[in-house]
């Protein structure tokens, strides 16, 4: 029964996340942006990673600063 | 005790610990989401078909929540520290070695299992209770700013792995977001998260020191009358019953949205890509409903910004339901989205007020764990009342119908006697806190 109404959605219903509503999704941003795939590729992964590094960089020199006045 | 203060930084630490929460669910929550993707060339590959491969993403989400009270557990027990980080690297490594998937089964056990179970150390629920430690008056605040990092997560990295995977295929693609979780939010994660603020010598929002001067060994206030050191104790009380049984209905609902709100639209006669804009107008506004109501729950009782959080998704669904066409789909878009994930941060704060910290993780973990048999039954309930009635209609009436009682659960707790916010007694001796090796 479980099986079966499990194999029920699946089937209605795809996955999770819908591949053709992301490929929909691609096809916009395609559109909009007109980026090359790696050009797309490294303006996102730019975008991605640089709060992150940015946010520990930020950290680290700061401590690295108030150790030094401390020192001073 | 706790250590003396320090004197007052100007960016109090506690921002740093919810900027590295919010990268952790970016990340980890932002790769899996990003599984729908995948579907198409892995299914191409190995001629899977779409129930075969829709069996993996699906067991994961089950066994997310079933895994999630243990993780809790573990949590609370060893501290965020060890068991994020843990999970961190984990998470890393399974997502890289999904590129080598050379059978279902092997992706079966590597996303399903391995990945989905070490998503649950790295999980919301537990940053959630790592950051609720961190404040008190902002906690809402901060615990909403956290979680959205799943929701811009799926924004920024599901359009990155679809270029990626156009450019080098679905292989190299996994190997790149397993590769970023072990190289951003792992170290991010081992630089700044630290259990309590107390290992610190700093207080909750960053204090300098206690209005009334009443604090306890992880530099809280005071003790809500509930406050729990073992997570069974609180579900011998009425609040945390209320707010699960609430929760419960949030699963439902949200369930019931994600998986069947752009097959019911399509249903309505409405093109596949304006039914994608209509959820994704209502997806984007999830991280921003999410962190206003969390902001107005700092300033009001949260149990009745949660009540009217469920109100405002009742009558989303009612609108839905009682409008025809497309209209009642873009009404729908507009009020359940600023609703659709503002539950969350208030529910896991408000817990936090009532019934502490020490053991958070593994309350938060047994009420996610509720969320998700609501939301899993809703999805399959869904279904079936499609066979039956061949349409969404009723299943969207029903899930609506929830809503309201769950609005009136929410009023009903008795915030201003048990929250440590309005109430709570003098603190006693507490034991020592978890994970206090950092």
């Amino acid at each position: 029964m479980f099986w079966a109404l499990w194999v029920s959605v699946v089937v209605h219903h795809g996955e999770a996340a819908d591949p053709k509503l992301l490929e929909w999704i691609k096809n916009r941003l395609d559109d909009l942006l007109g980026l090359a795939p790696w050009t797309a590729v490294i303006l996102l992964g730019v975008i991605i990673i640089a709060i992150p590094l940015g946010l520990m960089g930020f950290y680290l020199h700061r401590q690295r600063r108030d150790a030094g006045s401390d020192a001073g | 005790m706790s250590t003396s203060p320090k004197p007052k930084p100007r960016v109090f630490y506690g921002w740093y610990i919810v900027a590295t929460c919010f990268f952790i669910g970016f990340f980890s929550v932002g790769a899996r989401n990003a599984f729908g993707i995948f579907v198409i060339p892995m299914s191409e590959e190995f001629e899977w078909s779409r129930t075969t491969i829709s069996l993996a993403a699906g067991l994961g989400f089950l066994v997310n929540g079933l895994t999630q009270p243990f993780l809790g557990h573990i949590f609370d027990k060893f501290g965020a520290r060890r068991v994020v980080l843990t999970g961190l690297v984990v998470i890393g490594l399974a997502t890289m070695t999904l590129s080598f998937t050379f059978h279902i089964l092997f992706l079966i056990f590597m996303f399903s299992f391995v990945l989905s179970t070490s998503l649950s150390s790295a999980s919301v629920t537990n940053t959630m209770a790592l950051v609720s430690g961190w404040f008190v008056r902002r906690r809402a605040t901060a615990v909403g700013i956290a979680s959205a990092g799943t929701q811009v997560g799926g924004m920024f990295l599901v359009p990155f792995a679809m270029y990626l995977l156009q450019a080098t295929g679905w292989r190299m693609t996994w190997a790149v977001l397993g590769l970023l979780t072990l190289t951003v939010a792992t170290p991010m994660a081992f630089l700044f998260i630290r259990n309590h603020p107390a290992i610190m010598g700093l207080r909750p929002d960053g204090d300098l020191e206690s209005k009334d001067g009443d604090l306890d060994n992880r530099g809280e206030r005071r003790q809500g009358i509930y406050e729990v050191d073992q997570w069974k104790q609180s579900f011998q009380t009425a609040p945390i019953w209320q707010l699960t049984g609430a929760y419960v209905v949030c699963g439902i609902t949200t369930g019931l949205i994600s998986t069947h709100f752009v097959p019911l639209a399509i249903d309505r006669g409405v093109s596949p890509s304006l039914a994608a804009t209509i959820f994704g107008l209502m997806t984007g506004l999830n991280a921003l409903g999410g962190i206003v109501a969390s902001m107005l729950s700092d300033h009001f009782r949260r149990k009745n910004i949660l009540a009217m959080v469920y109100l405002i998704r009742g009558v989303a669904f009612m609108l839905l339901v009682l409008i025809p066409g497309t209209a009642g789909l873009w009404a729908f878009a507009l009020v359940a989205g600023v609703s659709w994930l503002a539950s969350v941060p208030i529910t896991a704060s408000l817990t936090a007020d009532i019934y502490g910290t020490r053991s958070l993780g593994t309350i938060s973990g047994v009420t996610f764990l509720f969320h998700q048999v609501g939301s899993f039954s809703m999805i399959l309930l869904g279904g079936v009342f499609y066979d039956i009635t061949g349409g969404y209609n009723l299943s969207f009436a029903v899930a609506g119908m929830f809503l309201f009682p769950a609005a009136l659960l929410s009023f009903s707790i008795k915030e201003g006697k048990y929250s440590v916010r309005f109430g709570g007694t003098a603190a006693a001796p507490a034991p020592a806190p978890a994970g206090t090796g950092d």
